[in-house]
């Protein structure tokens, strides 16, 4: 064999490391593009949309839900039907214009938790009721001013009803005994999501942490915790899909787009 | 593995190729396409109506004397809206654009939220602000120190009207503090009551029962173009149209195609200034026709013979023609006089007819001479006083029962008021504001010190230059306004004031009205700025003043003058917000109505210029879209002026397509609007909708001041003309002025 045979042949040998070479490169590099993407688009990017924030008061609502005879006690409806939303200062006044709790002992063994509902009290009092200043509740459940919502009409709908399938929609399944209706749909949907567990707000010691979404300022719970948007439970988010799917099945059996305007007027 | 370029680029293309793949099986993309979805359909600076409690509250409009209830429509303690209350009085539901959008002045940029003190020249807009204790002070002061100099008379005070009780606080305070120069400026409704005086010898003002009349002839009353209460005539108006078989006819005489012209069944164009005249030919149709009310006439009227001499001489339709017909063309002037013959005889065997005067909007006086005119018709057909349909008087209010005003040695001693009067007026020299620019620039100061409650004279005055040469001669001006309007750009002091919403006010009889109603304006909002009401201002500076001055206010605020001011009727306004009088009555035993024979043209009030100098004649044109007096349109009324009147920030001027032709303009030409006293740059919109040789100009743009969404559009229509005083009572009873279009 001549020596530019050999050569060639070495070439050729060469050429073919070479090429599995750059493929295992290649695939390397395929492998590393897929998990930084997978790894920002699941891990990263749900840290950096949503900024973390804290209500100005943590409000205790199992504690209050001992001493008030249901959730509209204080999440009113007006005169005209309308719902209030979050209590203003003056109905909260009606019990808190002085700290009614005491101080607790140190000796107790609830103390921490009875110090951190004295010191959420105490704050309440000293910066917004001795100043008439309103409490800048974060809401949760807020959505788009072109949102129309009729909290009346769910809380009175016959068809509003978990079934026995955990969808929602008819027919009306029973309450507990010991449930109030009403109560029962509000905690239907309004849930606390503290520590990756779903609690409802009626029955939650502390109010989760608030994530609002940086460029559509809403809440996390409308998009609901699961990021890719996949949901278990009805109560997992608010969006427009969620309504639409009730809405859409109640209505002319689905077949009819009128739904839209039962939320956008 | 060579790092070559080659190889370099196809590993990025594969890092980049796994990172696409990766990007489908993360929710990164589709998660952000939504969130980009929900950003832009909620743009954050789109202005988002807050959630809260709704509610209404009645209270009754006091922006003009129109006496409209309204409700305020609230999101908890916010007003959001503003309408009609069904079953008011004088409104029934409805409110006009200046009522519906009021919330624009309680918000709006124009607004004065602080008591403010000139920190600069006059005009140049530098402001100090000031707490209301300065404020008080500071004017208290001042007025202190010119009655210690014995200067009581050089103050002044210009009031927007003589009714209701922020205006007879301010002429209290003018009486106790020793000063005669206390004015406002006079409206048709003044001439009306002149009017009333002179005819019937009764003290009160104009009401007519328009939703009852069948018949009725406009002298160029701008019935739907502000005249009145607006509300009240629109609604009277649909009246009309609404029965079929009984159908009200309306006949406008005037010199131009106005909306109300445009909605009548019958429009006779006319000369502007010819009114009067015109109404004595139709008096000369129905007295030859033997048509009048004989009965009314024999018995309730004095001065017919020498009356019925004078129209059968000197005011056939022909003869009146030669100088009321717009075209001289004998074909026209033929069918022109034919029509007026037979409008007269058709108002004269009407069951209920009424004639009405009062051009444009109503807020210019009207020379004695064309209402006697106007007048001799009612009296003719026996349409004052009748039962229904008719002419009413409304006898003015009485006095307030306050406790009666405490003078000392200064404020007893007779003083002259600066301005004088040639003719006799009810008020005396109360309601010749006119008068006033010319008085203080003759006299060297005549005033010192000036007060201007509600009023804004630097727009509302004709002839601009000479007010504004007057207020710089005034030492120390003090506003109440609530808007920066012209006149607050020569104030030295402003002692701003609520808006009604925030305020209680009264509002008396609205102008036309056939029966005395009395409405309150309540506070339904918390004052939203620094802002106190005038009555409060002017009592406090009274109390600050000390004397005899506290003395004369010895209530707690103007809440308690205003009580005491209302006295039976308070419990009926507190309550209910309106008190109607429905027993009303009109006066009728021994009243008699007196002709005079001295009607029409004799005393035609002649405009300034010469007809070889200035060719043309500038008539106002009146829209209920443009507000022409002490408060300026809202922004959003602005908007809705057509661009036949406003074009950007130019004045567009009517004329007719046949004038236009002659002096070389088309549609849109800029041209120089030219009067003996002023010029303008305007725009030229050729029309058929108002007689060859006129000049047609929109009343109620130009301000100076305001924010930009109402200050420097077009121009002032006053700083165009000059006052043209009517002999019989000093009004200025100008309708127009000779210019020329260059």
């Amino acid at each position: 064999m001549s020596g530019p045979e050999k050569t060639q042949q070495n070439g050729a040998t060469h050429k073919k490391e070479d090429s599995a070479g750059v493929f295992a490169m290649s695939l390397f590099a395929a492998g590393i593009g897929l998990y930084v993407s997978l790894f920002v688009g699941w891990l990263v990017l749900p840290e950096l949309l949503y900024s973390k924030q804290h209500q100005p008061i943590d409000f205790n609502h199992a504690i209050h839900m001992e001493q008030v005879d249901g959730c509209t006690d204080c999440h009113v409806f007006r005169d005209d039907g309308t719902y209030a939303g979050a209590p203003t200062l003056s109905q909260c006044i009606d019990c808190h214009e002085d700290v009614q709790s005491v101080e607790p002992d140190p000796e107790d063994e609830n103390y921490e938790d009875l110090m951190k509902q004295y010191k959420a009290e105490v704050k309440f009092v000293e910066e917004y009721v001795a100043n008439d200043k309103e409490v800048p509740w974060l809401i949760y459940a807020r959505q788009p001013d072109c949102v129309f919502f009729s909290h009346a009409a769910h809380l009175n709908s016959e068809k509003f009803k978990v079934l026995e399938d955990g969808k929602i929609g008819a027919p009306p399944v029973e309450f507990e005994d010991d449930e109030e209706p009403e109560d029962a749909r509000c905690n239907m949907c309004h849930m606390a999501f503290i520590k990756g567990e779903a609690v409802p707000f009626g029955e939650a010691e502390s109010l989760p942490v608030y994530e609002e979404n940086r460029i559509t300022t809403y809440s996390r719970d409308i998009w609901g915790r699961n990021f890719s948007g996949f949901n278990k439970h009805y109560y997992d988010s608010a969006k427009m899909d969620d309504c639409a799917q009730c809405h859409n099945d109640q209505r002319n059996e689905g077949k009819s787009k009128d739904a839209c305007f039962v939320c956008h007027k | 593995m060579k790092l070559n370029r080659r190889n370099f680029l196809l590993v990025s293309t594969a890092g980049a190729a796994g990172g696409a793949v990766g990007s489908m099986f993360s929710p990164l993309s589709w998660k952000l396409m939504d969130d980009s979805s929900v950003w832009s359909q909620n743009w954050p600076w789109t202005p988002v109506p807050l959630d809260g409690e709704v509610s209404f509250e009645e209270t009754t409009c006091a922006l003009c004397p129109g006496g409209c209830r309204v409700k305020v429509r609230k999101v908890d303690s916010r007003p959001v809206k503003l309408e009609g209350v069904d079953g008011g009085p004088v409104n029934d539901g409805g409110i006009c654009i200046l009522g519906l959008t009021a919330l624009q002045l309680v918000y709006g940029p124009a607004r004065v939220r602080t008591p403010l003190k000139r920190a600069g020249k006059r005009g140049e807009g530098k402001w100090v602000e000031i707490t209301w204790d300065e404020a008080i002070s500071d004017v208290s002061e001042k007025l202190a120190e010119l009655k210690g100099a014995g200067q009581s008379k050089a103050v002044g005070c210009i009031t927007n009207g003589a009714k209701g009780v922020t205006s007879a606080l301010f002429a209290r305070f003018m009486e106790a503090y020793g000063s005669p120069n206390h004015y406002w400026q006079a409206t048709a409704w003044d001439s009306y009551e002149e009017n009333i005086q002179r005819t019937l010898g009764l003290n009160g003002s104009a009401g007519f029962d328009l939703e009852k009349a069948d018949y009725i002839l406009s002298f160029g009353a701008g019935l739907l173009d502000g005249w009145g209460s607006p509300v009240r005539m629109f609604q009277a108006h649909s009246k009309w149209r609404e029965n079929h078989d009984a159908h009200v006819t309306l006949v406008q005489i005037d010199a131009q195609l106005s909306n109300t012209a445009a909605k009548a069944d019958k429009w006779l164009p006319i000369n502007p200034g010819t009114e009067g005249a015109v109404a004595m030919a139709m008096a000369h149709v129905i007295i030859s026709k033997n048509l009048y009310d004989r009965g009314y006439v024999n018995w309730s009227t004095t001065g017919f013979r020498d009356f019925f001499r004078t129209v059968q001489t000197e005011y056939a339709p022909e003869k009146v023609a030669k100088i009321a017909c717009p075209v001289q063309k004998p074909e026209y002037v033929k069918k022109w006089t034919e029509e007026l013959e037979s409008r007269a005889i058709a108002f004269a065997k009407a069951e209920k007819p009424l004639a009405l005067a009062g051009k444009g909007n109503g807020d210019r006086p009207v020379s004695q001479a064309e209402l006697n005119a106007i007048q001799s018709l009612n009296a003719l057909v026996g349409s004052i006083n009748r039962e229904e349909g008719g002419m009413v008087v409304i006898p003015d209010a009485d006095k307030y029962p306050w406790p009666p005003v405490v003078l000392d040695a200064d404020a007893k001693g007779y003083k002259p008021a600066l301005v004088t009067t040639k003719g006799r007026t009810k008020y005396g020299a109360s309601n010749l504001l006119s008068n006033l620019p010319k008085a203080i620039n003759a006299q060297h100061g005549g005033l010192k010190a000036l007060l201007v409650a509600g009023a804004n004279p630097l727009y509302t005055l004709a002839d601009t230059e000479e007010t504004a040469a007057a207020l710089q001669k005034i030492e120390y001006i003090v506003s109440f306004a609530s808007q920066m309007d012209d006149t607050f750009t020569y104030a030295d002091i402003i002692l701003p004031d609520h808006i009604y919403l925030e305020s209680t006010v009264d509002v008396p009889t609205p102008p036309g009205f056939a029966k005395p109603v009395y409405g309150l304006a309540k506070p339904v909002i918390d004052p939203v700025y620094k802002t106190k009401a005038m009555g409060d201002s002017i009592i406090e500076i009274a109390k600050a003043m000390g004397g005899t001055i506290a003395e004369s206010f010895p209530w707690g605020g103007f809440g308690d003058a205003m009580e005491q001011a209302m006295n039976e009727k308070w419990n009926a306004l507190d309550s209910d917000g309106v008190y109607v009088n429905e027993d009303f009555q009109p006066e009728k035993e021994g009243i008699r109505f007196r002709f005079f024979a001295r009607a029409g043209m004799e005393d035609r009030i002649s405009l300034q210029g010469s007809v070889e100098k200035y060719p043309l004649v500038i008539t106002p044109c009146d829209t209920i879209r443009l507000s022409t007096g002490a408060l300026a349109d809202t922004p959003f009324m602005v908007k809705t002026v057509s661009d036949t009147k406003l074009k950007k920030r130019e004045l567009v001027v009517q004329v007719n397509t046949m004038t236009a032709q002659q002096y070389g303009f088309k549609e849109g030409s800029q041209a120089i609007l030219e009067t003996p006293v002023a010029k303008a740059t305007v725009l030229v919109h050729c029309s058929e909708e108002i007689a060859p040789g006129l000049v047609g100009v929109p009343r109620g743009l130009g301000h100076i001041a305001y924010d930009e969404f109402v200050g420097g559009k077009g121009t002032n229509y006053n700083t165009l003309i000059s006052p043209v005083q009517d002999p019989a009572t000093g009004f200025d009873v100008a309708w127009g002025i000779r210019a020329k279009l260059t």
